[in-house]
C-alpha cells in the first residue's frame, strides 16, 4: 500500500488512526501499531510480510544477544553475524541479480522480487545492532517495540531511516497532543501536495521529453527529474512524518530546502537527512572520519560516497554518482574552501544547482553512456536544435507547474504563508484550512484520473 | 515561526470530518459496475486465493476496487480536466485540447507493423486476384491541425502515409489527405471522438468510390441528426467538460433496401443499431459493436459485390456504399478468428477494400495476421492443383474467374492515375 492510494487516504489511515485514539491511552498502543503496520506492509504480498517478519525476528534477537553478553569478542561475533545476515539479505535482492545474472539468467528476477523499503528498514534494523553494540542505548524492551521502530507503517516502505538511540525514548511514551496532531496532519497533506501535484505531474514530463535532443528541451528534460526526484522523496517523507505525528511519534526532517544549498557539501546536509546521518555515524565515524592523515580522509571520503552510490542502486551509474558526489565534496575542500567561499552567494547557488542536475543525469541514466550524452547537451554538445516543438509545447504546458515547483523549493512558499497570516491575521486558520482542503481535493482528483485504466470503447 | 504556521485548529476537525465522511460513504453506497464517464467496467471485488496474497495481487485488487468505487468518482475525474486545463495545459493523456475540439495525437508505428500489413495486403492482392483498394485514414489531428494547439507536437502521419501509397502493389492505394484536408473547416471529425463523423465518412467515400470507378454524390444523401449529446472516446479519456457532439446518419434518398447478417447469424433490415444512441458508446449506432463478419445483402442493381477489412471507421462509411454493391462482407480482423476461406467461402468478390484508421494499421497486428493465414495456404507454389481442387473448388478457381469476369481489371491504370500520390 502506498499513501497515495485511495484505500490508504480514505479507509487504512482514518480507520488506523481513529481506533488509536482510543488504544494509545492502553498498555497496547505499540502492539495495535506494529499489527496495523503488519496488515499495511501485508498489502504488498505475504512473501514480502514473511520477509520482514523474519528480519525483525532476526535483529531483535541478534541485539538481545548483544546486550545480554558481557564478553566483547562474543559480542562482536554476533555482531558481525548479524550484519553479515542482513547485509546478505540486502545482497541477494539487490544485487545478486544485477552483477552475476548474466552468469544464471535466473537471478535477474531477483530485483523485481525485492519486498518493498528492504533498504531503508535493514538499515534502520543495523542502526539499532550497532548502537546496541556501542552500548549508546540499551536493547529494545520487547519484539513489539523493535517492530514498532522499524517496521511502522509510516515509514516501513521509504523511511526516513530510524535512529536507533534517539528514536528508543519514544518508544516508551509517544503520547497524542494537539500540537503533534495539527503538525502532522499538515505535514501530510504538504507531502501529498509535493507526491502529486508537482512529483508525478514532473513524471508526466519527464517521459514527455525522453528522447528529446533540442537543447531547450533536453534541459527540462533534466529538470523534469531533477524536480520529480525531490518533490517525490521528500513528499513521500513529510507524509511519513506527519503520519508519525498522528500517532505521537516525532521524527526529525528528512530534507531542509536542498536546492537552496551553496555548496554540495551544504546539498548533503540537507538532502535525505537521514540516510546522510546513518552513512556519517556507521561508516565514516568508525573510519576515523576527518581525524586520520590526509590520505586516510580521502579513502573515507570516497568509501563513504562509494556505499552512498550503491545504496541507491546496483549499477554502474549509482557508482559513478557517488564517487562523483564524493569527488565533489573533495573538490571543495581544496584550498580550505577558499575558492568556493570567494564566489558571489548566487553564483554558489548556480553552481549547486549545475552540479546536481548533472548529478542526477547519472542518476536517472540506465548507461553511463547516455547520461553523458545528456550532459553533453546541456552544454550545447549533440543537440538537434535549440527548440523543437515538442520542447517548446512540454515547456508552455508546464509553466505553472514550474512556477509552482520554484517557489516550494526555494523555500518562498513558506514566506508567502507568512505573508498571508500577517494580512489575515485571526482567520488565517480558516482560509490555510480552506485552501489545503482544496489542494486536497485537487490531489484526490489527480489520483483518481491517473487510475483510469484501459478503455473497451477505444479498440472500437 | 514554524509554530505559528502549524496551530492552525481548523485544519484537524476538518479533514477528520472529511476522511470519515468519504470512508462512511463509500462503506455505505453500492458498488458500481460501469463508468459510463470513463466508458469502462469498474472493478468490484478483490482475488482472495493464497497465490494472490502472497504475490500482492490481492492488495492491488483491493486498491483498484476502492479506487473504482470512491464516492464521486466521476466528479473528481471532470475536476481533474478542469484544474489542469485552468492550469493552462493542452495536452492530456495523449489528447490534445485543441480549439473547440479534443484531438488524440496519432500513434507511431510500431515496429516493423506498417510493412507486414502492406506485404501481406500486395500477396493476398496478387494470389486472390481481386482488385484491392487500400484507404488508411488520417485522424483529426493529421488533418484540422489549425485545431491543434499552439507547437503542440503531433505525430507527422505523412511520411508513414506516402510510404504505404508508394509500397502498395498490386494493392491500390487511396488518399483522402486531399479530399479531406478541403473540408477540414467542416463538420468531418467529433470534438470528443477519435472517429469521424458521418460527412467526414462521406468525404473519404466519394473518394474510395471515384478510385474504384463509381460516382457518388452525398446530394443523394439525407442527413438524419440521431444525437446531440454525444461524449466520445476522447471526452472519457480526459474527462472534459462542456464538449459534446451530433451524430448525423446519412439515408440515401432512393432507400436501398437490404438485409443484415450479424455475427452471430442473426438478420435486420438496417446497419443502424438505434439503441446505442440511449448508451454511452453512440458511435455503436453505425454497425453497432465489433462484429467480426457481417454481410450485407442489397437490392442495387450491379454485379459488383465487395469484401471490406475494415476497423470501426468503416462503419460510418458503409452507409454511403449500400447503393454501390448487390453484396458486402465485412470483415474486422481484431475480433476475426476464423479461417478466411470459412467467411469467403464461394463468393465471388469483385472488389476488395481494406478500410482502416491511420492508428490501428500502423499498430494491429490482427489484418496481417488474418491475410498471413490465407495467404500461406493459398501460395502459389504450395498449391496441389488437384487436391485443392476436389476440397477448395471456388478458392481454387477464383482468381482466374475473378480477372476474367472483373469489370474493374481494365480500369486498373486509369486508377492509378487518378490517385498519383498513392
Amino acid at each position: 500500500m502506498a499513501f497515495t492510494d485511495l484505500s490508504f487516504l480514505f479507509v487504512f489511515l482514518p480507520v488506523v488512526w481513529f481506533c488509536y485514539r482510543l488504544a494509545a491511552r492502553t498498555k497496547f498502543a505499540n502492539l495495535y501499531i506494529l499489527i496495523a503496520s503488519l496488515i499495511f506492509y501485508a498489502w504488498g504480498g505475504l512473501t514480502s510480510l514473511a520477509v520482514l517478519v523474519l528480519i525483525l525476528l532476526w535483529n531483535y534477537m541478534s541485539a538481545k544477544l548483544i546486550s545480554s553478553q558481557e564478553d566483547e569478542s562474543k559480542r562482536r561475533q554476533i555482531l558481525y553475524l548479524a550484519v553479515g545476515v542482513d547485509l546478505f539479505v540486502l545482497f541477494f535482492y539487490r544485487y545478486l541479480g544485477v552483477w552475476f545474472g548474466f552468469a544464471l539468467p535466473s537471478l535477474s528476477r531477483l530485483p523485481g522480487l525485492m519486498p518493498a523499503g528492504l533498504s531503508f528498514y535493514l538499515f534502520s534494523c543495523l542502526s539499532c545492532i550497532f548502537d546496541v553494540y556501542r552500548e549508546k542505548a540499551q536493547a529494545p524492551d520487547s519484539l513489539i517495540d523493535f517492530g514498532v521502530y522499524a517496521a511502522f507503517f509510516g515509514r516501513v516502505n521509504m523511511g526516513p531511516i530510524a535512529n536507533y538511540s534517539t528514536f528508543r525514548p519514544q518508544l516508551a511514551e509517544h503520547k497524542l497532543s494537539r500540537q503533534k496532531t495539527q503538525a502532522g496532519m499538515l505535514l501530510f497533506l504538504q507531502g501529498l501536495f509535493r507526491k502529486v501535484i508537482l512529483a508525478d505531474n514532473f513524471a508526466l514530463l519527464y517521459s514527455a521529453l525522453a528522447g528529446n535532443t533540442s537543447w531547450i528541451g533536453n534541459l527540462l528534460f533534466g529538470f523534469a527529474y531533477f524536480f520529480q526526484l525531490y518533490f517525490d522523496f521528500s513528499g513521500y517523507s513529510r507524509m511519513a512524518r506527519g503520519t508519525a505525528s498522528l500517532f505521537g511519534f516525532t521524527i526529525d526532517p528528512n530534507f531542509d530546502l536542498p536546492y537552496t544549498a551553496d555548496s554540495v557539501q551544504d546539498f548533503w546536509r540537507r538532502w535525505h537527512i537521514s540516510l546522510t546521518s546513518w552513512f556519517r555515524e556507521y561508516i565514516y565515524i568508525p573510519l576515523g572520519g576527518n581525524r586520520v592523515s590526509h590520505s586516510r580522509w580521502l579513502m573515507n571520503i570516497l568509501c563513504v560516497w562509494v556505499l552512498t552510490g550503491l545504496w541507491h542502486g546496483a549499477t554502474l551509474p549509482f557508482l559513478f554518482w557517488g564517487l562523483y558526489q564524493g569527488c565533489l565534496i573533495l573538490l571543495e575542500h581544496a584550498g580550505n574552501r577558499q575558492w568556493l567561499k570567494r564566489m558571489p552567494g548566487w553564483l554558489r547557488h548556480v553552481y549547486l544547482i549545475i552540479t546536481q542536475l548533472i548529478g542526477w543525469t547519472f542518476f536517472s541514466n540506465s548507461s553511463l553512456i547516455s547520461g553523458l550524452s545528456q550532459i553533453g547537451r546541456y552544454f550545447l554538445i549533440g543537440i538537434t536544435s535549440f527548440a523543437d516543438s515538442a520542447a517548446l509545447f512540454a515547456l508552455l504546458n508546464s509553466l505553472v507547474l514550474l512556477i509552482v515547483a520554484i517557489i516550494v523549493a526555494s523555500g518562498f512558499s513558506k514566506t508567502l504563508a507568512l505573508l498571508l497570516k500577517a494580512k489575515t491575521s485571526s482567520s488565517y486558520g480558516k482560509f490555510a484550512t480552506a485552501g489545503w482542503v482544496v489542494i486536497f481535493a485537487i490531489c484526490v482528483s489527480f489520483i483518481v484520473s491517473a487510475s483510469a485504466q484501459t478503455f473497451l470503447y477505444a479498440v472500437f | 515561526m514554524k509554530k505559528k504556521l502549524k496551530g492552525n485548529p481548523w485544519l484537524v476537525p476538518t479533514m477528520s470530518w472529511i476522511l470519515a465522511g468519504m470512508m462512511l460513504l463509500s462503506l455505505l453506497l453500492p458498488d458500481q459496475s460501469f463508468s459510463q464517464t470513463e466508458n469502462r467496467p469498474l472493478a468490484r471485488s478483490a482475488d482472495f486465493t493464497w497465490k494472490s496474497m502472497e504475490t500482492g495481487k490481492t492488495g492491488k485488487d483491493l486498491n483498484a476496487w476502492f479506487s473504482d468505487q470512491i464516492p464521486g468518482r466521476n466528479l473528481f475525474f471532470h475536476a481533474d480536466y478542469l484544474i489542469r486545463k485552468m492550469s493552462g495545459q493542452k495536452e492530456i493523456k495523449g489528447v490534445y485540447l485543441g480549439r473547440d475540439a479534443l484531438l488524440s495525437d496519432p500513434e507511431k508505428p510500431a515496429g516493423d507493423t506498417v510493412t507486414e500489413n502492406v506485404n501481406a495486403i500486395n500477396t493476398f492482392a496478387s494470389q486472390s486476384g481481386m482488385t484491392c483498394y487500400v484507404l488508411v485514414v488520417p485522424g483529426a489531428a493529421s488533418i484540422q491541425s489549425d485545431r491543434l494547439p499552439f507547437e503542440a507536437p503531433a505525430e507527422d502521419v505523412n511520411p508513414v502515409l506516402d510510404t504505404i501509397g508508394s509500397t502498395l502493389s498490386p494493392a491500390v492505394g487511396v488518399d483522402v489527405r486531399q479530399s479531406l484536408g478541403e473540408h477540414a473547416s467542416e463538420y468531418i471529425f467529433y470534438k470528443t471522438d477519435h472517429h469521424w463523423t458521418s460527412l467526414g465518412a462521406g468525404y473519404a467515400a466519394k473518394t474510395l468510390l471515384a478510385a474504384m470507378g463509381i460516382d457518388l454524390s452525398l446530394d443523394d444523401f439525407d442527413r438524419m441528426p440521431v444525437s446531440h449529446s454525444f461524449e466520445g472516446t476522447l471526452a472519457s479519456k480526459t474527462g472534459s467538460l462542456f464538449l459534446d457532439d451530433e451524430i448525423e446518419l446519412a439515408v440515401a434518398k432512393n432507400n436501398p433496401n437490404y438485409i443484415v447478417t450479424w455475427a452471430d447469424g442473426s438478420k435486420t433490415s438496417s446497419i443502424y443499431h438505434k439503441d446505442a444512441l440511449k448508451t454511452k458508446d453512440q458511435y455503436q449506432v453505425f454497425l453497432s459493436s465489433n462484429q467480426s463478419v457481417v454481410r450485407i445483402e442489397t437490392d442495387a442493381d450491379t454485379d459488383r459485390t465487395l469484401l471490406l477489412f475494415k476497423d470501426s471507421y468503416a462503419n460510418s462509411v458503409i452507409q454511403y456504399l449500400l447503393s454501390c454493391f448487390s453484396s458486402i462482407t465485412v470483415v474486422d480482423p481484431r475480433y476475426y478468428y476464423e479461417n478466411l476461406d470459412m467467411t469467403l467461402g464461394s463468393d465471388l468478390f469483385t472488389d476488395c477494400v481494406f478500410l482502416y484508421s491511420y492508428d490501428t494499421f500502423v499498430t494491429g497486428s490482427s489484418l496481417h495476421d488474418v491475410l498471413d493465414g490465407w495467404n500461406t495456404e493459398h501460395a502459389p507454389e504450395q498449391a496441389q492443383p488437384e487436391a485443392e481442387a476436389e476440397t477448395q473448388p471456388a478458392e481454387e478457381t477464383q482468381p482466374e474467374t475473378e480477372a476474367q469476369t472483373d469489370p474493374q481489371t481494365e480500369d486498373q491504370p486509369a486508377q492509378d492515375q487518378e490517385n498519383p500520390e498513392a
